[in-house]
């Protein structure tokens, strides 16, 4: 059975071409030791024959510099490894042969057979290249090369007939004196002669393609528009004004766009509970809707025109281009701190969810500086975070406009910049106890300026959006159940005696009095003393406590806690139930400016994620590392909300 | 009968926190948010 490796730059498109070659006969599993996936399947010839594919990790050489590298080289160099394969398929991205093809080079000098494929061929069209692949082939001394556009399928017939009717035979090497090839492990080449190697291949690719390889003026004069460009975005001062600048002009834009279908959807979750109460027979069940699954799910749903948008900007911006700038420009101001480069992306990424953020340290070589960085890496603002600063936003600050700045979406802009400010502050703390030999540097391209694809941004948002609403709304109607009964029912005869002493007429002290005394209430009641200093009461300690399992929660909580015994007749809708909540012993409001900034920081830096404990647990191979991040954590959002509620109040 | 199909629900609502606790931490579970998947191991895609 002939075995064959896809090998490949990250980002060349290797995934595709390997799920075009595979198509369901793929299975996903881990190399021994390490925690890099491993990813085989097979496929038929036309003759029946069976290949073997082997999708190995994606690395710029086969000097490794990361495990994923480290595993991809090894694989290659050792003939004795389980998965050296009689054959590499070398995916490269055809619209950057020049940094593509050193890989191929340098796998070229291990002397393995080998196919050259030009992946992603529709773009190169698009952007005004011009290959001549023959050509290119005669330069490598007879390497087949076969074009693709892997995420439509096209060339794909060709290169499984190139791939069943190769000779296996090996390669000639691409240089005469490469230090790769009369070495055993490329790893153990000096650094400097590392370079030497390097360079000597990149000026050698460079004088292949400029017999075979011709770029349109078009293609030039954007890249001269985009430099132009480049000296403003990326400007040392300028830089950061302008990303701060798109960040406000987002923020605001979210809640000038949003609070009308917000309103909306919240008028219709009320008009539902109460279609519920009038038209289902009484019972527990028709209160079990109307009071717990309705708000529950309503809760959720009003904050997607919200998110909804925040995805669609967070889109543009990647599809622009401005996100790689972004990137470096942050890169400068995060060393002092001591993160390096590498710690970035996966930063960056942390803004919508710590998972893949975590997950994406993974290309930090050097371990300590790769633990530094998952355990700040939480507290960069994701989007379960979004629906809880809205809420608390929408009851504490006013709908006001100072001058033309909306004061709502001030308060937003400031908890995300809150939460890059924390990455910061413990970093630098971090830094003196975690101490790093030596900092990865980060080596990107920035891609040309480009129109956002409307198609694109669509996509993204509706997949992203319904991510949401699915993933979030199933574990939410399950936490909304199981609360709204622990809310209606407590201890035998505890509520009874509760209300015995309350005229039945007033309503809502009987409903407040049997919730306090329900299951829920009590646990509640029994946090108290710890989150009151921080300016919470007892129904807020609930909900502290039931979003441990995840932010979002939060919203869902209040949502049920305020509409338990609630007969929806005085047409209040959950905001402004909760904006007139009264505390009975002081008479004061309970959400203030004070209470709902120090929840909304308590949430900016508190770990209440498990996916995340789980997922950090799994990166670190150990317990030790989650509950280190789990304890820090809260310990610096108790202390940060306590600030603020004392400083505010 | 609302009484039962109350405790039903109550009892699928329980059966399915409890499953997604114990796919959180044996390294299968996903974010609620994004429903990304942390790395799966030995499982089969697409069967």
């Amino acid at each position: 059975m002939r075995k064959i490796a896809l090998v490949g730059n990250p980002n060349s498109g290797k995934t595709s071409v390997f799920n075009q070659l595979t198509g369901l006969n793929q299975h996903v599993g881990n190399y021994p030791g390490v925690t890099v996936d491993r990813h085989a399947g097979k496929f038929k010839s036309h003759k029946g024959a069976v290949i073997d594919v082997i999708d190995l990790p994606g690395t710029y050489s086969i000097f490794p510099k990361s495990t994923d590298e480290q595993v991809a080289t090894e694989i290659l160099v050792s003939k004795d490894h389980q998965d050296h394969p009689d054959l590499t398929v070398v995916v490269v991205d055809a619209t950057n042969l020049e940094r593509n093809l050193l890989l191929f080079t340098q796998i070229k000098d291990l002397g393995l057979a080998s196919i050259l494929v030009l992946n992603m061929v529709d773009l190169v069209s698009k952007e005004g290249i011009k290959i001549d692949s023959p050509k290119l082939s005669e330069l490598l001394s007879g390497t087949q090369v076969v074009e693709v556009d892997a995420k439509n399928g096209q060339g794909i017939s060709d290169l499984k007939r190139t791939i069943v009717q190769h000779s296996l035979a090996e390669e000639k090497p691409f240089l005469a004196d490469s230090r790769i090839s009369d070495n055993g492990s490329p790893g153990d080449l000096s650094g400097e002669d590392q370079v030497l190697d390097t360079n000597t291949r990149y000026r050698k690719i460079k004088q292949i393609l400029s017999f075979c390889q011709s770029k349109s003026e078009t293609n030039q004069s954007r890249k001269q528009l985009s430099r132009r460009l480049d000296q403003v975005a990326t400007h040392p001062i300028w830089g950061y004004a302008i990303f701060l600048l798109i960040l406000f002009i987002i923020f605001q834009t979210i809640y000038e766009l949003a609070s009308v279908p917000m309103d909306l959807i919240d008028e219709v979750f009320l008009v539902a509970s109460q279609w519920v109460l009038a038209n289902l027979p009484p019972g527990i069940l028709t209160d079990l809707i109307a009071e717990g699954i309705v708000p529950g799910i309503g809760g959720v749903v009003i904050f997607i025109p919200q998110i909804a948008l925040l995805f669609a900007f967070i889109a543009i911006l990647e599809e622009t281009g401005y996100m790689s700038r972004v990137v470096f420009i942050m890169d400068r101001l995060m060393r002092p701190f001591g993160l390096s480069g590498k710690s970035l992306v996966p930063l960056m990424s942390g803004m919508a969810c710590a998972i893949p953020a975590v997950m994406a340290t993974r290309s930090i070589d050097q371990w300590k500086e790769r633990l530094l960085t998952i355990l700040v890496v939480p507290l960069t603002s994701c989007s379960a975070r979004l629906p809880v600063y809205v809420l608390l936003i929408a009851l504490v600050v006013p709908e006001q406009k100072l001058g033309w700045i909306n004061l709502q979406g001030a308060a937003l802009l400031f908890m995300y910049l809150l939460g890059i400010a924390g990455v910061l502050l413990v970093s630098l703390l971090l830094k003196s106890l975690i101490k790093t030999k030596r900092k990865g540097f980060l080596v990107m391209e920035m891609p040309t300026y480009k129109i956002p694809r409307l198609q694109n941004v669509w996509l993204l948002l509706y997949e992203k959006t319904k991510l949401f609403v699915w993933e979030a709304g199933k574990i939410i109607l399950a936490i909304s159940i199981v609360l709204w009964v622990l809310a209606s029912y407590g201890p035998p005869g505890r509520m009874e005696q509760a209300v015995s002493g309350i005229d039945p007429e007033l309503e809502d002290q009987v409903a407040a009095a049997k919730l306090e005394n329900s299951y829920i209430g009590i646990m509640g009641k029994a946090i108290e003393p710890t989150i009151e200093p921080l300016g919470y009461d007892w129904r807020i300690g609930i909900a502290l406590i039931t979003s441990f399992a995840a932010r979002e929660v939060f919203v869902s909580t209040m949502a049920t806690i305020y509409s338990v015994g609630e007969d929806f007749e005085e047409n209040e809708t959950l905001m402004e139930r909760m904006r007139n909540e009264v505390n009975p012993t002081t008479g004061e409001k309970v959400y203030t400016l004070a209470t709902g900034f120090s929840l909304m920081v308590f949430y900016a830096f508190a770990m209440q994620c498990m996916s995340t404990l789980a997922v950090v647990r799994r990166e670190t191979k150990s317990w030790k590392w989650p509950v280190i991040q789990f304890i820090y954590m809260f310990v610096l959002a108790y202390g940060a909300s306590l600030l603020t509620y004392n400083l505010l109040a | 009968m609302q009484t039962v199909l109350v405790l039903l629900l109550v009892a699928l609502s329980v059966a399915y926190l409890v499953r997604k606790l114990r796919q959180e931490f044996s390294g299968k579970g996903s974010c609620e948010s994004c429903g990304i998947h942390q790395p799966v191991t030995n499982h089969r895609k697409g069967k």
